[in-house]
């Protein structure tokens, strides 16, 4: 099947550009870090870190995998075959979350080993990885370099992670109950604080809603910012 | 194969029609050339047949299938390779094509017998990061050729080549048509074009201002007339001769026995010269 066969070669892609030696570099920082804080500090800060390894790491490294892609103008021979922009966003994201997961995982595993139980939590992982990676990759389609990439990312995700204050105790609204962001830190905690069925069907509504509209729009800035400049001579 | 009826094309937000009504046709097994100089529109009007850009105006079918209307899967019958050859750097050349072979779900060719075909067998397991601008080319070719597509889009195909492989590459070419697949080459290379091409069309400012063979257009423009250039006392002398009666022409005949004769040539325009009468302008 042709998706996951680009799923392999993503990840292949992804192998030798040394994205797994920076997450592995990443997380084994994360271990060493929580090693280092007191017992009751440990479970927020396994969450912060869980939240921004999927979002963050995977918002910023497909910026850095799409911005690569055009700078080689592989779009250029992709889309000359039958591949579909649908399949090209659904492999890029699918792989990445797929490093994500593994890491996240790991870095759960290392700290509290196999005792609870991380089914919420990583299913938390996934969908904010799915999420962050397809706005990622719409800011990423719409930018021509790495600085313009990170100027823009940086402004979108300044809003996504507001509702990190609200973990954090400083400050709240309820405005953030909309935010994806909320959904995830939610799903992410109840590894240690369980949540009633109502809460995770919420959390997973929401955000399963705000990766389907960031995926419209990854397609629509793929149409509007990919295809219209394929081939050269462009309008 | 091709059919192309008052097709006019304007770019989304441009105020600019960039295609004016372009009208032609290709029928299978023919290799036709698009010349013309940058900003003419043939790169527009290649974007349109291979189905990247579907907003235009009037009919394009290939293969039978109005453009605008095809799928993804159009790029199961068609080959395409841009100008400049694109590919994963940290890929070997067997990985990149083998990563392309997965895309589609028709019959495809081994990409070890297409290397083989264009010289780059021992290369197959070399990044293609380390590969030359040639090798590239040549690798675009094959990528292009791994779904034994019906008929091929070639962009500028010997740009960056060197003499033996633009041969090497015209000769694929020419393979292609002997199997009956249909070739659409895009150049500015008049020589290429006219080496390969049965048919071209000369586009300038959006319209075709000429369409022929490139035979057919070098006899019709040029001048019917022969040129011989002899050398007498060290010195090179040149006649010219008309095509009329030239084989009872007595001071024609003459000469030929007479002088030692350096170079005869009938006097048929180039294509750059029948290029620059009708529109008026250069190629680059």
């Amino acid at each position: 099947m042709r998706l996951t066969a680009a799923i392999a070669y993503d990840i292949k892609l992804q192998f030798r550009h040394g994205f797994y030696y920076a997450y592995l570099v990443i997380s084994l920082f994360y271990i060493a870090l929580l090693q280092f804080l007191p017992s009751s500090a440990r479970e927020m800060a396994n969450i912060l870190l869980t939240f921004t390894d999927p979002s963050m790491l995977g918002f910023f490294f497909i910026g850095g995998l799409v911005l690569l892609e055009k700078g080689q103008d592989i779009h250029n021979t992709l889309f000359v075959t039958p591949y579909k922009p649908e399949e090209y966003i659904f492999s890029k994201t699918l792989s990445l979350t797929l490093l994500s997961a593994l890491s996240s995982y790991m870095i759960h595993v290392s700290q509290f080993g196999f005792t609870t139980k991380p089914l919420l939590l990583m299913l938390g992982v996934v969908m904010t990885s799915i999420f962050f990676t397809l706005a990622g990759m719409g800011v990423a389609f719409r930018c021509r370099s790495l600085n313009g990439f990170f100027f823009l990312s940086t402004l979108v995700a300044l809003v996504f992670v507001l509702p990190l204050s609200d973990y954090l105790q400083i400050w709240s609204t309820p405005l953030y109950h909309l935010l994806p962001t909320q959904a995830s830190l939610l799903l992410l905690r109840s590894v240690f604080e369980p949540i009633p069925p109502l809460q995770w069907i919420y959390a997973i509504l929401l955000l399963a809603g705000w990766s389907g509209l960031a995926f419209l729009w990854a397609r629509y800035s793929f149409r509007k910012f990919i295809m219209l400049q394929m081939g050269g001579d462009g309008p | 194969m091709v059919e192309v009826r008052n097709l006019r094309y304007k770019y989304p937000g441009s105020k600019d029609q960039v295609l004016h009504g372009l009208d032609f046709s290709i029928p299978q097994g023919e290799i036709f050339g698009f010349l013309g100089p940058s900003g003419a529109g043939k790169s527009t009007a290649q974007k349109i047949l291979i189905g990247i850009l579907k907003q235009y105006e009037g009919k394009v079918t290939v293969l039978g299938r109005e453009v605008r209307e095809t799928k993804p899967d159009y790029y199961e019958k068609i080959g395409v390779a841009f100008e400049f050859p694109n590919f994963y750097g940290r890929f070997t050349a067997m990985e990149n094509l083998s990563l392309f072979r997965s895309l589609y779900q028709g019959t495809t060719s081994k990409p070890e017998e297409l290397l083989d075909r264009v010289g780059l067998a021992k290369y197959a397991h070399t990044k293609v990061d380390n590969f030359s601008k040639s090798m590239k080319m040549r690798l675009n070719l094959c990528r292009a050729l791994l779904n034994q597509p019906e008929i091929l889009f070639l962009d500028e195909p010997t740009s960056g080549l060197d003499p033996v492989n633009a041969r090497l590459v015209k000769e694929m070419i020419i393979q292609m048509k002997t199997a009956g697949k249909t070739v659409l080459i895009t150049t500015h290379n008049m020589q290429a074009a006219e080496d390969i091409c049965d048919r071209i069309a000369f586009i300038v400012d959006g319209r075709i201002v000429l369409i022929d063979s490139p035979r057919q257009l070098k006899v019709e423009h040029g001048k019917r007339r022969v040129r011989v250039e002899y050398r007498k006392n060290e010195q090179i002398h040149q006649e010219y001769y008309e095509l009329e009666g030239l084989g009872t022409n007595q001071e024609f005949v003459q000469l030929l026995g007479r002088e030692r004769i350096e170079t005869l040539h009938t006097e048929e325009a180039t294509l750059e010269d029948i290029f620059i009468k009708a529109t008026g302008r250069k190629l680059e």
